[in-house]
């Protein structure tokens, strides 16, 4: 008996310890995936969750292919080489409406702030890393501010039209994100384009400062294929550009130039050195390249100009508009930096930019420094600064043209035309195409298009993608 | 409710000596139970037509002083519970008198939630039993739940045709919402399974949850195949708030209480039962043979404008014709052993029981074999102690081949094989033949259900109640795709094994308090506290690439990878019931849960529920007391809450995946979810009103009506881009079931034939009232559900068909304003999900069951038939897919009847495909909508109580036979045109059967 009393003590007290130890019991986190507060509770979780914005670049919907090809499809530098359902075709004809299954950006503009999200997570829970020092927290900081500066960069110029559609930029932008709130609180309405940029700025000032003082968080990996401060002073300067702040421009680039790191290919290396692996090598010039994976297998941006060993995208052909701008011995023209395809009988010219590797895997980069050397000298150009101008110009031009004479005038038109043009010729198919007509208040032609929007005049609300809306 | 295990009533007088006496005579004798052959103590003896009576001791015993005139007369003994009887005395000195327990009351005895056993007179919600001898153990049926087809008022079970599969149980209708995308997001919405409790223990559920997408294919088992049907004692079914609400937060679908049986003191017993048989498909397919689909293919490539030399080749053969399906189907067969053994003294009882079940589908390469074991052990420890412990381990073996549902059904002119017998191949559709001899799929598993309970008597009117029990559940499932035959070929062989284990504990503690005040009031009292926790761990190997054919272990793979996945989710609940009793007429429950989850973001983990329930039986009032023909009349109401939180998913949680690919070298992980804060548990509100009624000494009406809204339902709502996803979870819809349901019971003879029969019937509608938060969605047109207000869940969305257009062979449909629009109409969004309207209702209107039991000496006889009225099915349209799929899948053989040149009036149109015609092909279309209406008889029963000598020849006590036909008679409501396909035809994927069995059982 006294054994079956304690029994049904035993039995009864337990229940009562159960009971009282629940709260513990029910924090039951789950094991398969982290929570929002378990992954940042050390700098490992932390830097999954950067490493991920990284990973939303580097998807189809946005830096390989849709937001890439969307200003080299629409600024003219590309058409179709084949006819049936290409992508981004209602982009092509500026037809995008706001129904989300009618708009080819749909899923970029979804993939854009969802890497705003991530970012704010990281700048929301970085309080909860506690085993960062210092200089890490920083680092993490300062890419979380990056990030969400170019996701906010890249929308508002696919959603939006150019800074200077307005004298003061307060027509329409996107929606600015820098906080994630509760699910029930209505989002914001779009700013103005200023505000946009503005915050695009603040936050990439934030950055450049936080980059100062940090140190690496990752263990592999060329560090140019990780956003640091250079490439954080090149995008500021890209910002600075479209705002027609010439000042900050100048700044920016001068800083970057300063930094003697990032030498010019010369004239004789320049077509080879865009394959992968050879050296030299043009991933010199970027401040910044998104790394492609050495698999063809696993996607890459260079897939949609690779009409010979890629079937399903390979049909991004360059347009006559682009080629017909190179004079014949320029490296950068057909002769040299495109490969020729007979597709349906016609013949089609693909870019080698992104040639390696079973060739289309080469590391894509998103700013390098040909493009700081060009848009100083623009910013040099409308300061009428014009000598330093030409300095910055001449070394693009005579870089492409062995033996091509300095130019050399006054007439500031004349180098900014000249910028306009050699700008084109050197950053066709890396993410500037329809933007740098539009930001400088150029219509866009189309000659080797047929349809009915090939050429828009400017201005035009066209040049803004309509946003998709959810129901 | 013990008694009823034994099926006939056996009424033995034994004789055990005669002697006369001229003159006075002593009678002694013994009452016992007949089923336990224990002493009862204070049966009421009286000798007929005196006043002469006595009273039975502890030992039964009981005895007379008689004179020769009243030897001669009869006794009449009576007992409460038990059957009275009358026997001769004759000229016997000595007698013994087997008391048969009272079936009629048992029966009325009900489980009800944590509480003891209650009278029908005293119970407030809405329950309905079935005992062992209703369920019909004896079918060829492998799990429980499909027993309970027709047999409960209100519970539909919308049976599973594989074996081991699990069918669809709606108590009451479908208490959460139809998951739009289809079921591989099953873990987006809530479960709409009952919850069921064995012995006090839940039954884990096998269903979708966090889960990474590798455990994507994995096939599922029905869990209630670990529950041996023999060792069922009876089943509840709670319905209403009152009933239901005490199980809380899980309680939303309606609960199914199991009891187990458990031995009896007395000598031991043992039965063995044996039960045999085949079954038959019925109602299959019919497709095109060789010559009939050659033709149609012909046609197809005609209508596309090939000339007539090259269509003649593309359609292939002219001559042969193989009947994939004859080849493939066999006779099935059926074993089942059970063996049972149970006993004991008087303070402790035992039973232990085996089964092995052994099932050949007529599907070739599907097969189900199930083995059980049951122990159960009852122990007095003390006056005051009581510990009762049973332990039940089981193995299911599947093979699951699953050649018609699974495969492409392949055209019918090509041969099985070729001229050197390898195994013809059309690239890309997989020959059955070879796969059924080439590929493995099977899954083995098993269950462990075992339970400590332990009862203390406090005081006279204080119970304490302890019980921890555990439930668990492994499944391992081997496929092997051959590399031999198109379902392996591309990857050089596919191997893949899934592992679960489930494990599922549960404690709960009950404090039971029974105090009365005078003899007008009684309380029932119980309070009690669980705990629970229930963890599954999933792993998955693959492999591909087998360089030789007969080694198919992964080991053997060129390329290997494998996937992991934990899952664990905590509750604890608290809990109290309280029943107040007056006058043995009104009757007050009160009952709440509360419940926490960890499963719920912190802030809404915890959720209370609460019911109140009255009943009042008015036959008992003093003022009622001369009305003879009303037994009983009771009325009762209840109104409460219950939760379901069985969603499977912490996705609320805002959760990041560690990803593989990361970026650069680096681990990445992403957000898979928006965190939703405020996603809480999906309420029900439940309200019934009922009546029992009992008249006419033989008529038992029980008749509930009853709304039950579900509100804060979850499903996926649509949320602004700017928020980072397109999409979240949330609690949007609202919900009602609502209708009634009634169980009427005639015992129609009584006497030498006894003839019992219930009808039952449920009748439901159900709504989406509202849907919040812009959570309305559509599936996509393949799936043909939507979440709209105003409709059923079950809501078949499409459009309605207009007939083929007699001189183009174009299909029409009429839009939502009634207007005629074509097929051929290219217009954007005209047939797109937004435009279209309600054209069924998978869901039923009324179903139900009708029960007979005839009875004639050892002869029972057993009936059952069920229907279902109102309830559409959307078939698969790839059956009938206007020619789409003509070029390499066999067709259904009302494809004959297709459009062929103007003038023709027909409802199959024109052969053609999509790509090429530009016709649109309409899958959410009224022509493959059917009336699935239909009366079944369901099963027929019969079985004989052999000859006592029989047994006794072989030392028995009691030796039976019996027979079923299963699936013996189908009415539906639709017609199907002579030699095509109908409802019947097209309502299961995997063939329906007809099953014939036999068996034999005997005591000892």
């Amino acid at each position: 008996m006294s054994i079956v009393k304690n029994i049904y003590l035993i039995v009864f007290m337990l229940a009562g310890l159960m009971l009282a130890g629940c709260k513990k019991f029910l924090e039951q986190e789950p094991y398969n995936r982290l929570s929002v507060n378990d992954i940042f509770r050390d700098l490992e979780g932390a830097r999954t969750t950067l490493v991920g914005c990284y990973d939303n670049f580097k998807d189809a919907n946005y830096h390989q292919r849709m937001f890439s090809l969307y200003p080299e499809l629409t600024g003219g530098n590309i058409k179709y080489a084949r006819s049936n359902d290409p992508y981004l075709f209602n982009a092509y004809y500026f037809a995008n409406t706001t129904l989300a299954s009618q708009n080819d950006m749909t899923s970029f503009y979804q993939l854009g702030y969802n890497t705003i999200y991530r970012a704010n997570n990281v700048l929301q829970y970085i309080d909860q890393v506690t085993d960062a020092t210092t200089l890490q927290r920083n680092r993490l900081l300062a890419e979380a501010y990056s990030f969400r500066a170019l996701a906010h960069f890249d929308l508002v110029r696919v959603f939006a039209l150019p800074y200077n559609y307005t004298a003061d930029a307060s027509h329409e932008g996107i929606v600015i994100r820098t906080a994630n709130t509760n699910p029930e609180v209505p989002v914001e309405a779009p700013a103005s384009v200023r505000a946009v940029y503005q915050q695009i700025g603040k936050d990439l000032d934030s950055a450049i400062v936080l980059y100062t003082n940090s140190t690496n968080i990752y263990a592999g990996g060329d560090a140019k294929s990780w956003l640091n401060i250079d490439a954080a002073r090149g995008f500021r300067m890209r910002v600075a550009l479209y705002m027609e702040d010439w000042t900050k421009a100048i700044e920016m680039a001068s800083l970057v130039i300063g930094t003697n790191s990032y030498s010019l290919v010369s004239n004789s290396s320049y077509a080879s050195s865009w394959r992968r692996s050879t050296s030299p090598n043009m991933d010199q010039e970027a401040l910044f390249y998104l790394f492609a994976l050495t698999d063809i297998n696993q996607g890459s941006y260079g897939d949609n100009f690779n009409a010979i060993n890629n079937s399903i995208f390979g049909y991004m052909a360059a347009s006559n508009d682009l080629l017909n701008l190179y004079a014949p011995n320029d490296v950068r023209g057909k002769a040299t930096m495109y490969r020729d395809t007979t597709m349906s009988n016609v013949r089609y010219s693909f870019t080698r930019k992104y040639l390696g590797r079973n060739d289309s895997a080469n590391n894509q980069k998103l700013i390098r420094i040909s493009e700081v050397w060009l848009s100083r000298a623009e910013a040099y150009a409308e300061g009428n600064n014009l000598a330093a101008a030409l300095s910055d110009l001449n070394r693009i031009r005579q870089r492409a043209i062995a033996g091509l004479p300095a130019m050399n005038t006054t007439d500031r038109q004349a180098i900014l035309d000249s910028i306009y043009v050699e700008r084109r010729r050197e950053l066709c198919f890396e993410e500037h195409g329809l933007w740098d007509i539009t930001r400088k208040k150029k219509s866009l032609v189309r000659t080797d298009c047929t349809g009915a929007t090939c050429s828009i005049g400017y201005p035009s609300t066209l040049f803004a993608c309509t946003k998709p809306t959810q129901r | 409710m013990r008694g009823l295990t034994a099926i006939c009533v056996s009424l033995l007088l034994l004789l055990l000596a005669l002697k006369c006496f001229a003159q006075g005579q002593i009678l002694k004798g013994v009452v016992v139970d007949g089923e336990t052959n224990l002493p009862l103590e204070g049966v009421t003896v009286q000798v007929k037509g005196t006043s002469l009576n006595a009273t039975t001791k502890k030992d039964g015993s009981f005895s007379f002083s008689l004179t020769p005139q009243q030897a001669d007369g009869t006794l009449n003994v009576s007992y409460v519970g038990y059957q009275p009887q009358s026997a001769r005395i004759g000229s016997r000195t000595s007698i013994t008198i087997q008391l048969e327990p009272l079936k009629q009351e048992l029966q009325s005895v009900t489980i009800n939630g944590y509480q003891r056993p209650k009278r029908k007179e005293e119970v407030v919600g809405a329950i309905s039993s079935v005992t062992a001898k209703e369920l019909q153990v004896d079918r060829a049926i492998e799990s429980f739940d499909k027993m309970l087809e027709g047999l409960v008022a209100g519970v539909q079970v919308e049976t599973n045709t594989e074996p081991g599969g699990t069918p669809k149980i709606n108590i009451r209708g479908q208490n959460a919402l139809t998951e739009v995308f289809g079921s591989n997001r099953q873990g987006l919405t809530t479960s709409s399974q009952p919850l069921f409790i064995i012995d006090g223990v839940p039954i884990q559920e096998m269903r979708k949850g966090d889960e990474p997408i590798a455990f994507g294919a994995e096939e599922f088992q029905n869990p209630l195949n670990g529950v041996n049907p023999d060792d069922i004692e009876s089943i509840s079914v709670l319905k209403d708030a009152a009933a239901a609400s005490v199980y809380g937060a899980n309680a939303n679908n309606g609960v199914v209480i199991i009891t187990t049986k458990k031995g009896k003191s007395g000598k031991a017993k043992f039965g063995v039962s044996f039960n045999s048989g085949i079954s038959n498909p019925i109602n299959r397919l019919k497709w095109l043979n060789g010559p009939q689909y050659h033709e149609l293919a012909k046609e197809l490539y005609l209508n596309e404008g090939i000339n007539p030399v090259t269509a003649e080749a593309l359609a292939g053969s002219r001559e042969i014709s193989t009947n994939w399906f004859g080849i493939t189907n066999r006779t099935g067969r059926y074993q089942n052993y059970d063996m049972e053994l149970s006993g004991g003294g008087e303070n402790s009882t035992y039973r232990v029981s085996a089964s092995f079940l052994n099932q050949e589908a007529i599907q070739a390469g599907n097969d189900f074999q199930k083995g059980y074991f049951r122990i159960r052990l009852d122990n007095q420890l003390s006056k005051k102690v009581s510990l009762s412990t049973s332990l039940a381990p089981t193995f299911t073996r599947k093979n699951a081949l699953n050649i018609y549902s699974e495969l492409t059904p392949i055209v019918p002119n090509i041969p099985v094989y070729n001229a050197d017998t390898t195994y013809y191949t059309i690239t890309g559709v997989p020959n059955p033949i070879a796969v059924l001899n080439q590929n493995t799929n099977y899954s083995e598993g098993g269950t462990i259900n075992g339970n400590v309970h332990l009862d203390v008597q406090v005081l006279n009117n204080l119970r304490l109640v302890g019980n921890l029990g555990t439930d668990i559940l492994t499944n391992k499932q081997s496929l092997y795709e051959s590399a031999l035959n198109e379902t392996g070929r591309t990857q050089g062989g596919f191997a893949q094994i899934i592992d679960r284990t489930s494990l599922a504990w549960i404690g709960f503690a009950n404090a039971i308090w029974n105090p009365r005040i005078g003899d007008d009031h009684k309380f029932d009292i119980l309070a009690g506290a669980e705990i629970q926790s229930q963890s599954t761990k999933l792993l998955r190997g693959f492999g591909t690439g087998f360089t030789y054919y007969r080694l198919n272990e992964l080991s053997n793979a060129a390329r290997q990878g494998s996937a992991s996945s934990r899952q664990q989710t905590n509750a604890t609940s608290l809990y109290l019931q309280a029943a107040y009793n007056l006058k043995d007429r009104y009757n007050l429950n009160i009952s709440g849960r509360q419940d926490a989850s960890s499963i719920f973001g912190t802030d809404v983990n915890t959720t209370l529920n609460g019911a109140v329930g009255a009943g009042w039986t008015i036959s008992k009032e003093p003022w009622f007391g001369k009305v003879k023909w009303i037994g009983l009349l009771r009325l009762r109401a209840s109104y409460g809450t219950t939760g379901n939180s069985r969603i499977g998913s912490y996705e609320a949680r805002g959760l990041y995946n560690i990803g593989s690919s990361g970026y650069n070298g680096q681990a990445s992980s992403d957000p898979v979810s928006l965190p939703n804060p405020n996603l809480g548990w999906e309420k029900g509100y439940k309200t019934n009103v009922g009546v029992d009624f009992n008249f006419l000494k033989r008529f038992r009406l029980t008749f509930d009506v009853y709304s039950n809204i579900t509100d804060d339902a979850i499903s996926s709502v649509s949320i602004p881009y700017e928020l980072g996803f397109a999409d979240m979870l949330a609690n949007t819809s609202k919900m009602q079931n609502s209708g009634w349901d009634a169980s009427l019971n005639a015992q129609i003879l009584k006497g030498k034939v006894v003839w019992n029969a219930t009808l039952n019937a449920g009748y439901n509608q159900n709504k989406v009232l509202e849907v919040k938060n812009g959570g309305q969605r559509d599936g996509t047109s393949d799936l043909a559900v939507a979440l709209r207000p105003g409709a059923s869940t079950g809501a078949i969305w499409g459009f309605q068909w207009a007939g083929v257009d007699p001189q183009t062979g174009v299909e029409q449909f009429y839009n939502k304003e009634g207007k005629i629009i074509r097929a051929d109409d290219r217009t954007p969004g005209l047939f797109s999900m937004a435009n279209a309207s309600v054209i069924g209702n998978r869901l039923p209107e009324l179903q139900g069951g009708f029960i007979q039991d005839v009875t004639y000496k050892g002869l029972t006889l057993i009936v059952t038939i069920t229907y279902v009225w109102g309830s559409e099915r959307f078939i698969n349209y790839r059956n009938e897919w206007n020619g789409n799929n003509l070029d390499n899948r066999n067709q259904s053989v009302n494809m004959l009847d297709r459009w062929q040149k103007p003038g023709d009036i027909t409802h199959i149109p024109m052969l053609n495909r999509q790509a090429r015609s530009g016709i649109r092909f309409v899958p959410n279309s009224s022509r493959f909508v059917y009336d699935e209406t239909h009366i079944k008889l369901a099963n027929l029963g019969l079985s004989y109580v052999l000859p006592a000598a029989w047994a006794r020849a072989i030392k028995a006590s009691r030796m039976s036979v019996f027979a079923n036909g299963s699936n013996l008679f189908y009415w539906y409501r639709q017609e199907v045109p002579e030699g095509r396909n109908g409802i019947k035809e097209y309502r299961f994927s995997f063939p329906e059967a007809q099953s014939f069995t036999g068996g034999l059982k005997i005591n000892w």
